[in-house]
């Protein structure tokens, strides 16, 4: 603690005014302040605050994503970790980027996009294009809006959405079997995986064609599937961390899940060729892991908390629909970002609604 | 009655329910500008005056109100200072309490007669009128048909009702005997406590059973539960039948003891029972104070070296104060707040059993340890605006804060007062919890007052408009005459 200290303090002219590094004073004070705590005097009342603030808010995101981090490494071998690696370098250069020219702060919002990124790609998937599609998605979805906290879109899912558009044969064909611990080989076959693991098919297009998954390794996560949405468990686990300390809008989660299995259920009943059974719609696939980590962004989503209900509610049954009567096996990518378009709009009726309230009342 | 949004933040350093009397000093330091009214002293140096003689006087609507003089001595007027306020300084002969002129008894008492007496006597400023949302005219042209004594305190720390009620029963109780004098006809009072089961709500129960025009309201302890504002529209809300252009009047319950002492005993408003507390406060307690000692002379701070942040008033509302003014009128607060000291290291991964935010992420929401680690620190790095929403949950206006922030930073004032800026009741709490550190109430206040000096100029233009028209009519009207 003492060493860092010592060597932050050495560093500091040179960021400083007049500093030799001084365009490089983003970088620096964001090392600053990774390490120390800010102490800031309030300038206005109230003259204390709450303890609470946006470095815990995104460390507690990541410590939800952890599990599913770690299940991704014990089901698919190094290689998430190169991945993980590379999102973060080269999503981190582009965010570094643009704080040095804008003279702003790093924001820790990207910590958690740089780390949700690669849990939300195939596993075999190569990793230049991982850092393609990282870039265009902090470039595209992020910095062009003007940094966190003005993006229109989740950054994450729009490198994902890039790279399917642009790469729709990687982005179907990556797909690996889950090693399961049996590391040897994919050590061996770093930074690529074992060609034997190599697979053609997710659990949803096995269904497709006819093929069922059994529950019990959707449930585990024994399956093929993008690294970090594979393990029900582990994402399960990370929901609950994050529903316990209400980081993420319960409201959003429910209403993504109820709206799914609510129509789930009837569509199923109604036309069991076409949708699946509700146990393995909601199991297989990245429903859960989408509706849990991405759709509860709360810069993407609605910012009025009443608008959060139909906000899940457009999620989960568009990602329903998507799946069972459209060509894609899997729609819940489309469907957060379909309702990142529309979250201003349900903000903007809350909001009237509210107005009128206030008329009526005075 | 219910309680929209709100919130009570564990801290360390509350005071204990004892009261320590401290001594009268040598010299009193009256401030002329109290509670937002500026006074002009009717005294001048070296003037000798009683006890409860008047020592400044204003003019307010309906009439005119004074600070009575809290001991007897001599006068010296001190102009304002660098970090001093204007004021009067009253170097003290006798500290004894003297009833002045007649006491009056709730049966034969006057609306007129008391509000004379609660004007000369500085208690006046202490009620709150929903019609001018401060101190009702005191011409009697608004009496108001409801009244309600609020005994429930719940910001880090100010006095509270029980703290009060057990060291002045008495004169809480002849308080509420003189209080309906001042209601309309069939008006009601409503007492707000904290549950109905507790034993000082037991207690006033049985002191108002029989009398029809008193109700028993209960709410939540959670801030800003205490602001008349919330209780207004709490009591609004409960009862259906309060109508929406009623008046109603607001008073806190050292009000009402102050009431009792000045109607029933003759003895004008000259001492406050202030609670000391927060982190800072060596020694968290309350004091019983004559108005006027410097804050100084009881405050305590623990670690002397460092000279901590003086609060008047509790931790959320309240200003930064000199330790060297006095206690005013209307104090019942003094938050001792401490300059942060060193910076933590990775702080943000601390589990946090000293530390207690509104959201359960850190690990004092096991143990239930209340937070003795604030300090003046904002406590985190300034950010845009992440749309967690802790704004909207806790807002007591039930606000929109942070819609109203989006709207205010792209300069959209006008569509912030549609979305209900004006509502706005400065409580602080969505500057408090943000965890981006945005400086919602202060934006908040500012925009709300340039909204105001807008609104005047526009009538100020209006009337201005008028007043040319209605000139160049006459003009032509002249003009005509002439020409016939």
């Amino acid at each position: 603690m003492k060493a860092v200290g010592r060597i932050l303090r050495r560093c500091r002219p040179l960021f400083d005014d007049g500093g030799r590094l001084r365009t490089l004073w983003p970088i620096f004070r964001a090392a600053d302040n990774f390490f120390f705590s800010q102490n800031e005097e309030t300038t206005c009342a109230p003259y204390g605050r709450d303890p609470l603030d946006i470095k815990r808010y995104m460390s507690l995101v990541i410590l939800a994503l952890l599990p599913c981090f770690l299940a991704s490494l014990y089901f698919f071998g190094p290689r998430v970790l190169l991945m993980m690696l590379v999102s973060y370098a080269a999503g981190g250069l582009v965010e570094v980027m643009f704080a040095v020219v804008r003279k702003e702060e790093i924001n820790e919002g990207f910590l958690v996009t740089g780390f949700i990124f690669p849990l939300i790609l195939p596993p075999a998937l190569p990793l230049w294009m991982v850092a393609v599609g990282i870039i265009f998605g902090v470039l595209v979805g992020k910095e062009v809006f003007g940094g966190t906290g003005r993006n229109l879109f989740n950054a994450a899912l729009l490198g994902r959405c890039f790279l399917l558009l642009g790469y729709p044969v990687a982005l179907s064909k990556s797909w690996a079997s889950p090693c399961a611990g049996a590391w040897g080989e994919w050590f061996g076959a770093l930074p690529g995986i074992p060609a034997d693991a190599i697979t053609g098919a997710t659990p949803l297009v096995l269904a497709k064609n006819g093929t069922m998954t059994s529950l019990v390794d959707l449930f585990i996560g024994r399956t093929s599937g993008c690294v970090g949405e594979t393990s029900t468990i582990a994402i399960l686990i990370g929901a609950a961390l994050l529903v316990l300390t209400r980081i993420a809008s319960i409201r959003t989660i429910l209403g993504c899940l109820l709206s799914f299995s609510l129509l789930g259920a009837l569509l199923h009943w109604a036309a069991p060729a076409r949708v699946n059974p509700l146990a393995f719609n909601l199991l297989a696939g990245g429903f859960l892991f989408g509706a849990v980590f991405m759709a509860t962004d709360p810069v993407t989503g609605p910012v009025t908390g009443s608008a959060k209900w139909s906000y899940g509610i457009i999620i989960g049954s568009v990602t329903l629909l998507i799946r069972s009567f459209s060509g894609y096996v899997e729609g819940v990518m489309f469907a957060i970002l379909l309702g990142n378009i529309l979250a201003p709009l349900l903000d903007e009726i809350v909001i009237r609604n509210k107005i009128r309230s206030y008329a009526r009342e005075n | 009655m219910k309680i929209r949004g709100g919130y009570l933040p564990r801290i360390g350093g509350r005071p204990s329910r004892v009261v320590r009397v401290v001594a009268v000093p040598e010299r009193l330091f009256i401030e002329l500008c109290q509670d937002g009214v500026t006074f002009g002293p009717s005294v001048g140096d070296g003037d000798t005056v009683v006890f409860g003689a008047p020592l400044a006087r204003a003019d307010v609507a309906g009439g005119s109100i004074a600070l009575p003089a809290p001991a007897a001595g001599t006068v010296s007027v001190e102009p304002a200072r660098a970090s001093l306020p204007a004021s009067i300084a009253l170097t003290v002969s006798s500290a004894e309490i003297r009833p002045l002129g007649s006491r009056h008894t709730p049966e034969r008492t006057t609306a007129d007669a008391m509000r004379g007496a609660l004007a000369g006597g500085g208690i006046w400023p202490r009620i709150w009128s929903s019609t001018t949302r401060g101190m009702p005219p005191l011409d009697g042209s608004e009496a108001p048909r409801r009244i309600i004594v609020n005994f429930v305190v719940a910001e880090p720390f100010r006095t509270r009702g029980k703290v009060v009620l057990q060291e002045d029963w008495e004169r809480v109780a002849a308080g509420l005997r003189f209080l309906p004098r001042l209601l309309a006809e069939y008006g009601v009072i409503h007492l707000v406590l904290t549950e109905l089961s507790d034993p000082v709500a037991l207690a006033i129960r049985k002191e108002s059973a029989g009398h029809a025009w008193v109700h028993i309201e209960d709410v939540p302890v959670r801030y800003p539960v205490e602001h008349p504002r919330v209780l207004l529209r709490a009591l609004r809300q409960s009862e259906k039948r309060v109508k929406p252009d009623e008046v109603v009047w607001v008073l806190d319950v050292q009000a009402v003891q102050a009431i009792g002492a000045c109607m029933g005993e003759g003895i004008p408003l000259h001492e406050r029972i202030v609670a000391v507390g927060g982190p800072g406060a060596s020694n968290p307690r309350h004091v019983r104070v004559r108005v006027g000692t410097p804050i100084e002379r009881f405050l305590e701070p623990v670690d002397s070296a460092a000279t901590p942040l003086v609060l008047r008033g509790g931790l959320l509302s309240g200003r930064p104060a000199n330790p060297a003014t006095g206690v005013g009128y209307g104090d019942d607060a003094f938050f001792v707040l401490p300059h942060p000291t060193e910076r933590e290291f990775l702080g943000f991964m601390n589990p946090g059993f000293d530390r207690v935010s509104i959201l359960p992420c850190f690990a004092s929401r096991l143990t239930g340890a209340p937070d003795n680690h604030i300090t003046t620190s904002i406590r985190g790095e300034r950010r845009p605006c992440i749309a967690c929403g802790l704004c909207e949950t806790i807002c007591p206006a039930r606000l929109l804060p942070q819609v109203l922030h989006r709207y205010i930073y792209r300069d959209a004032i006008d569509q912030a007062e549609a979305a209900g800026l004006p509502l706005c009741i400065r409580c602080g709490l969505c500057s408090y919890v943000c965890p981006s550190k945005i400086e919602l109430s202060h934006e908040f206040t500012k925009t709300q007052e340039r909204l105001e000096a807008e609104h005047r100029e526009q009538a100020a233009m209006e009337t201005e408009r008028e007043r040319r028209e209605e000139n160049r009519t006459s003009e032509a009207e002249h003009s005509e005459d002439w020409r016939k």
